[in-house]
């Protein structure tokens, strides 16, 4: 049994190992996995990410935009709100709406068809949990179980909507924690490794292993016990 | 070290890596986004500010008794009540009392799946033994917040609890589905038809559903009024309810029902007879004699409780005349 545990150890530190690692690796020094620029483009009047396109929390997001398009393109605005209030916004209105997002960088979206235009500008509401505007906006946010949307629109809510995406994921103290975890493992599997060969190379040890099988009542056994 | 047991090497670098893992934050999760979820209608921040905004208007357009800038802070019924005393007080060269709003005693704001939005303030009113509970309701995500129900409550009127639900949000009624915030259902109707038999009852006493009301003091004002009529004119008095909205159930399980009744008030003068309204609120639409008939129109704006054993009673009202016509 003790032998099993053992290797159950060492391959639990092996993990350890790798996973630490591929955390260190893929956050990197500065927390952050980025992918991006992706092209996005709308011709309604927005596009919006579902509630569940993220399917992973626990970590932050950071969005960053850049507006593209022929001649001058137009300010774009770039926020985060509760789904009730964006579904009110612009639901009945054309837009374009994110589906699902997969790492590193795969979309299916859906195109909402919508007689209903967007009169208001983005920025004159108050609704908003995060919000930037301009040529160049951030905004970053927890993903959490809040059925939340970002939404992308021009500053003046006119339709047609393009912008460049850099998208990041963000997990603060990932990168040394993937180390630490990494180092942790190292440490385990080495000590793992010396008890195997340790125990392999200690007939004492076996040969007290072998007594306490015939039973608790012998001597060499509650010894045995005492002891340990 | 070398008599430790596997099993505690095991279970003590579990328990390390457990706790550098949770410290270094590399824990992700899947997300568990509810399908339907509610947004709170405010949090409690956004009210002070919202009421905080109000009162410094209020008291701008109480000052000027411009009906514009009221529009700009109150809609339905309400806007007609104040504007009609506005218009009074400007005709008839009344003293006017800016509305005043003192430190919040509750907010009540519910969760809610779409728009309109709603929420209930209660505040003390400066200057005053009455308080105020305060409807806001925005009825678009891009339309401002507008008071919509202010129904005046005595300063001792408690208005009881609201029961909550695990987010901390009011449970609060829909009179369209006829579901309560919390997924719990009555019958639909159950809020409107209270407060259509009460204003039976206050057409006419002995109208079917009037022993189930306790005789609440707004009654007792109402009859009163019915009563001190001028003589040589016909008198009669009219109460309908208006559509009901909102609804905030009570953790004793009594209910709460906002609500707006409707009161047309007409005379019909005698042959040689006169009416006149000199030195009240309806000389300022009607300033000379009548010889032949008027009608008023009011609306009354009150907060019934229900409460969980007892009969319903109005614990607080708003209301006030809001036009007239007469020959």
């Amino acid at each position: 049994v003790r032998r099993v545990l053992g290797w159950l150890v060492l391959l639990f530190g092996v993990l350890l190992v790798a996973g630490g690692t591929t955390v260190a690796v893929f956050l990197g020094p500065d927390d952050r996995a980025s992918t991006g620029p992706h092209r996005l483009t709308s011709a309604g009047y927005a596009i919006l990410t579902a509630p569940d396109a993220f399917q992973y929390g626990g970590v932050d997001v950071e969005l960053d935009v850049e507006p593209q398009g022929r001649g001058q393109a137009p300010d774009v605005f770039l926020g985060l709100a509760h789904v009730v209030d964006a579904e009110d916004y612009l639901g009945g209105s054309p837009h374009t709406r994110i589906d699902t997002v997969s790492i590193p960088w795969d979309l299916t979206t859906t195109q909402v068809e919508g007689e209903r235009s967007v009169t208001t500008a983005p920025d004159d509401l108050d609704w908003w949990l995060t919000r930037d505007l301009g040529d160049d906006p951030v905004v970053d946010f927890p993903l959490d179980d809040e059925p939340v949307t970002a939404v992308l629109m021009n500053v003046d809510a006119t339709p047609g909507v393009q912008a460049d995406l850099r998208a990041s994921l963000v997990r603060p103290g990932g990168f040394v924690g993937g180390i630490a975890v990494a180092v942790i493992g190292v440490g385990v599997t080495g000590l793992s490794r010396t008890r195997l060969v340790r125990g392999d190379s200690r007939p004492g040890r076996r040969r007290t292993g072998r007594l306490s099988r015939r039973g608790d009542r012998s001597p060499n056994s509650h010894e045995s016990r005492r002891s340990g | 070290m070398s008599r430790w047991s596997t099993g505690r090497l095991m279970a003590a670098t579990t328990a390390t890596v457990a706790t550098m893992v949770s410290a270094a934050g590399c824990s992700v999760v899947d997300r568990d986004v509810p399908e339907t979820a509610g947004k709170p209608a405010i949090r409690a921040a956004e009210a002070a500010s919202l009421v905080e905004q109000y009162d410094i208007a209020r008291s701008r357009a109480d000052a000027s008794l411009d009906a514009d800038q009221l529009a700009e802070l109150e809609a339905g019924a309400l806007l007609r009540i104040d504007r009609g005393l506005y218009f009074q007080q400007r005709e008839l060269g009344l003293a006017t009392t800016p509305v005043q709003l003192d430190q919040t005693t509750s907010l009540i704001a519910g969760s809610f799946e779409e728009y309109p939005l709603w929420f209930v303030t209660v505040n003390k009113l400066v200057d005053s033994q009455e308080q105020v509970a305060a409807v806001f309701v925005r009825r678009t995500s891009t339309a401002p917040w507008l008071v919509t129900e202010a129904p005046r409550l005595a300063q001792s009127t408690e208005l009881g609890r609201p029961e909550v639900a695990s987010d901390g949000s009011a449970i609060v009624f829909d009179p369209v589905t006829g579901r309560w915030s919390d997924g719990t259902t009555v019958e639909r109707g159950f809020a409107q038809q209270l407060i259509d038999d009460y204003a039976a009852m206050l057409t006419d006493p002995g109208a079917p559903g009037a022993e189930q009301f306790a005789a609440d003091s707004f009654v007792e004002q109402m009859r009163q009024l019915a009563q001190a009529q001028p003589g040589g004119v016909d008198f009669r008095q009219q109460w309908q309810a208006d559509t009901v909205r909102h609804v905030v159930r009570l953790s004793d399980g009594g209910v709460l029902i906002f609500a707006t009744l409707v009161r047309t008030d007409q005379y019909t003068v005698q042959p040689r007879s006169s009416l006149d309204f000199a030195e009240l609120p309806a000389s300022a639409y009607l300033p000379k004699p009548l010889r032949a008939s008027a009608r008023l129109d009011y609306r009354h704006q009150v907060l019934m409780l229900v409460p969980s054993s007892g009969k319903p009673l109005v614990i607080g009202q708003h209301g006030g005349l809001i036009g007239a016509a007469g020959s």
